[in-house]
């Protein structure tokens, strides 16, 4: 997938390295957290209706009002659902053997593009894997030092840092004509 | 004096919820089609997301319907 990655100004031997994602599992946080909220109707409403038990309230509730709501509450965390994934899935870094590109959607009409033009600018590449889920999983922060005006980039939780490193660093020692790593 | 029909209580919610709609479905549509030679798995969730939006809907006018 990612030689098929085409940018509009993309140089005639530039290619595209890897493209480097977040992890699934901070998909798969949310997802969690989403269902979990859906599922509150299911509890709330058999609450609710035991405490309206019919004729011991002057409140009845009529049919259909449970199932008008809970398809409220579904619709509503769809939307939410689509809106998370779109956030999680526009983060991306496209590494290239010219340059690295970090595309940050935050939220929705707010998408932060910065690219870093020339490897050279790179001073120090680090990887940070600090939780257990992490570690079993092999995700977490890159963190790429530069000497540009945009004087880090940081990829959080992204799906193996170390292989993106290695790119990284590769990349930067073929542009400036190092002898690579074995 | 007619009796108070209480689905008169649910389309305020129902016309709520196609505002969240109209409000997330316009910027999702709009970041996947515009973004969508970037990111391919939009061509996937475009139709999936759309399904699922129509079917809550309907569930909602049924449960209105079924007061």
């Amino acid at each position: 997938m990612a030689k098929k990655i085409i940018l509009k100004d993309f140089k005639p031997d530039e290619k595209v390295l890897t493209v480097a994602r977040h992890h699934w599992f901070v998909f798969f946080r949310d997802l969690i957290g989403i269902a979990l909220l859906f599922l509150i109707p299911f509890f709330a409403i058999p609450i609710l209706s035991a405490f309206v038990q019919p004729g011991s309230s002057p409140v009845t509730v009529p049919n259909g009002f449970g199932f008008f709501f809970a398809s409220f509450w579904a619709l509503i965390l769809w939307q939410m659902l689509f809106a998370r994934w779109t956030d999680y899935y526009y983060d991306v870094w496209i590494v290239t053997n010219w340059r690295i590109i970090d595309i940050d959607q935050k939220g929705f009409f707010n998408r932060d593009i910065a690219t870093l033009l020339n490897f050279e600018h790179v001073e120090d590449v680090r990887t940070n894997i600090n939780s257990v889920i992490g570690t079993l999983l092999e995700y977490g922060d890159i963190q790429v030092q530069t000497a540009a005006a945009h004087r880090e980039f940081i990829f959080k939780e992204a799906g193996n840092p170390r292989a993106v490193e290695k790119i990284i660093r590769r990349a930067q020692e073929e542009r400036m004509g190092l002898k690579p790593h074995a | 004096m007619l009796p108070f029909d209480p689905a008169l209580l649910l389309w305020p919610f129902f016309w709520l919820g196609i505002v969240a709609v109209f409000f997330y479905g316009f910027s999702l549509l709009y970041h996947w089609i515009r973004f969508g030679v970037l990111y391919p798995l939009v061509w996937f969730a475009l139709p999936v997301y759309i399904i699922g939006t129509l079917i809550f809907i309907g569930a909602m006018l049924a449960g209105i319907s079924a007061v």
